[in-house]
């Protein structure tokens, strides 16, 4: 009875996690040291950010293939700003970013809502599109070294020796928590997933709200971008965030929340986003080939949905 | 009747001036045609030109056939596979129709490109191949940096620096490659004349800083010494030695190649302890040089592996010009008063 209630398919990733941390330990006693917890914080920060817009989008019963190309470009678009006007432009370059992330979201939102195109082809094509537009307007060379503010600012500590990406993570699931929870945005998004003709019939403007959370997820997609140029200081608008719109939606799927759109999780989402960025570092620290990785991820995959599965099961006995 | 047969006279006249001047045209404009040199169509596959590297190989592509080759070619088609090796065959396969003399690819991938790479041979044309294998036997000359002989220096240069014992990781591109194969048989010759140094592990970043990043912050948690790092490219490097810098940890001794973004780095952390290799874009001079011999009927080496050049940390720290772009390579072979034109 007590299983029922504590497991289920939004934080079975936590059960896993929790297995895998305690063979961690067991392997290797360091595993819990701080240095290495804020590491692995840090590196899941800038995918968690990108996590948290993904399962707005998927709450409606689309997905965006566009995330990691709108990332790439925000760098670039940063970058440019902040080379043409000079480090003191880091605010304007910043804004830009976002502007852009925004602009491009909304773009995919009305595709796929005004021109009923499937948000799957729609955000491939703006993809396609983007990764063109860059290679054209800013070559294949990355654009260098971020401005120090930046790389100072995303690698220092406000709050003790946690790292500042980790903080903006932590304030970013705690936001995109209460919008799902407790905005009428949020209700609207999980409602349009469930049914959109229903959602449309108890007056949801459908178009708009698709739209606005395309939007937010462009958005959260930038400053991903700008988080990871400053993580590694270097903006590499050519591989930072590559593969990140699958990771993102593995990370949404391993936290319970199903393509198909409904009812999401701000919880599950940030264990999924823990989850994948673990497994480099569990697969280094086992001294298993890191071609293993990949196995690890799918093996992750199916024990936590089969986690959700098997205690859907238990409490439908019950 | 006197006009008549002056008239007649006169067309004669004119007939044979006429037949004498086509004669002695045709007569004059043989001997230039013999003196004049043939030129040559070739065709290039490239992988693509989504990376410096790969940029810098086209640039000097671009640079031999349009200036040092320039009055021996009448046409260079080039086919960008964007590393996509269907899209090289059909790239090959285009060319083909475009009656070359030869053919230069890179192969994307070690076999894809093997059946097309016979077909342009079997059809007579001369066929060159450049960093990379590609499966067949079946071309006149293949033109690259000695891999193998890479990784040895990579290896061997930081196993000396590290006084021949300590854990060292070991950073590679991709995972089943050739090429990386290559550089990894030669690291792991390297360290068998140093068996106190202990491999922590190796790793394959996909030429990616923050990746390579990930993997060194990885071992960080293991609370292991990490003594060197050998890494094959200087972006992989970037991204390892921030892993140190945020670490608060010694810069340990390392190995990339040459590309800029990488010396820039060394120079703004002031960091000399390094090593690093020509990365093997600037062959792609060389190769145009090799493939113009052919076409000249001058013999070749069919298989032309070229040993690294290998510069110091401690040499390039003040020589290294900060202001030319990350996008350069310092063996490049573009002339200085054109780097602007070709690298951005």
């Amino acid at each position: 009875m007590r299983t029922r209630r504590l497991i289920t398919q939004y934080n079975s990733v936590y059960l896993v996690l929790f297995v895998i941390c305690v063979a961690a330990f067991i392997n290797n006693r360091s595993f819990f040291a701080f240095v290495n917890v804020n590491t692995m914080l840090r590196q899941a920060s800038s995918l968690g950010v990108v996590t948290m817009g993904t399962i707005f989008v998927i709450a409606t019963g689309c997905v965006d293939l566009s995330v990691a190309a709108i990332l790439q470009m925000s760098i670039g678009i940063f970058m440019v700003f902040v080379k043409r006007l000079g480090q003191g432009a880091l605010p304007y370059g910043l804004l830009a970013s976002l502007a852009f992330g925004a602009a491009i979201g909304a773009v995919n939102g009305i595709i796929v809502t005004r021109y009923r195109v499937q948000s799957f082809l729609a955000t491939l094509f703006t993809a396609a599109i983007l990764g063109g537009v860059m290679r054209l307007s800013m070559g294949v060379t990355p654009m260098g070294v971020p401005p120090a503010a930046l790389v100072n600012a995303i690698k220092g500590s406000l709050i003790g020796e946690m790292s500042n990406s980790v903080l903006i993570f932590i304030v970013v699931a705690v936001a995109a928590h209460v919008l799902l929870r407790r905005t009428v945005w949020g209700r609207k998004v999980e409602l349009i997933g469930l049914n959109q003709t229903a959602a449309h019939f108890a007056g949801v403007d459908v178009e708009r709200t698709i739209t606005v959370t395309f939007a937010f997820n462009g958005v959260l997609a930038a400053a991903a971008g700008i988080m990871s140029a400053g993580y590694i200081g270097f903006a590499d608008q050519m591989t930072l965030g590559s593969g990140m719109e699958m990771d993102a939606l593995v990370a949404a799927v391993l936290g319970g929340n199903f393509l198909g759109g409904g009812k999401a999780s701000v919880v599950g989402a940030v264990g999924g986003a823990l989850a994948i960025t673990l497994i480099i570092n569990i697969v280094i620290l086992f001294g298993f080939d890191i071609r293993f990785q990949y196995v690890v991820k799918g093996v992750l995959l199916l024990s936590v949905t089969y986690a959700a599965v098997f205690f859907d099961r238990r409490r439908g006995r019950a | 009747m006197r006009k008549k047969g002056f008239n007649r006279g006169a067309v004669v006249l004119l007939a044979l001036a006429v037949t004498l001047g086509l004669v002695l045209s045709a007569c004059s404009k043989k001997e230039p045609e013999a003196a004049e040199a043939k030129k040559y169509t070739i065709g290039v596959s490239i992988q693509g030109s989504n990376n410096d590297w790969a940029a810098s190989c086209y640039s000097h592509f671009k640079y031999a056939f349009g200036t040092s080759y320039a009055d021996q070619i009448a046409n260079v088609y080039y086919g960008e596979s964007g590393y996509d090796d269907k899209k090289q065959i059909a790239d090959i396969e285009d060319l083909l129709t475009k009656n070359i003399d030869l053919l230069i690819v890179q192969p994307v991938s070690e076999t894809s490109a093997a059946g097309v790479i016979e077909k342009a041979k079997a059809s007579g044309v001369k066929v060159v191949i450049f960093g990379g294998l590609c499966g067949t036997d079946q071309y006149d000359a293949y033109v690259d940096r000695d891999h193998i002989k890479t990784g040895y220096a990579f290896a061997d240069w930081v196993a000396k620096k590290i006084g021949g014992k300590g854990n060292v990781i070991v950073i590679m591109g991709y995972p089943g490659s050739g090429y990386s194969n290559n550089v990894l048989k030669g690291v792991q010759e390297a360290l068998k004349n140093y068996p106190d140094i202990k491999v922590l592990g190796t790793e394959y970043a996909m030429y990616t800083p923050a990746e390579a990043k990930k993997i060194v912050e990885s071992y960080f948690a293991k609370r292991v010494p990490v003594d060197g790092l050998i890494v094959d490219g200087g972006l992989m490097n970037f991204g390892a030695l921030d892993a140190f810098v945020d670490a608060k940890r010694p810069l340990p001794p390392s190995s990339a190649d040459d590309w800029f973004g990488f010396l820039k780095k060394t120079r703004a952390l002031d960091y000399t302890n390094y090593m690093v290799v020509n990365s093997g874009q600037e062959l792609s001079l060389d190769t145009a040089d090799v493939a113009m011999k052919l076409l000249n009927g001058e013999s070749v080496v069919k298989d032309d592996l070229r040993p690294p050049t290998i510069w110091e940390g401690t040499e390039l720290a003040t020589t290294i010009d900060t202001s030319l772009p990350d996008s350069y390579w310092l063996a490049s072979q573009i002339p200085a008063d054109r780097i602007s034109e070709f690298y951005k």
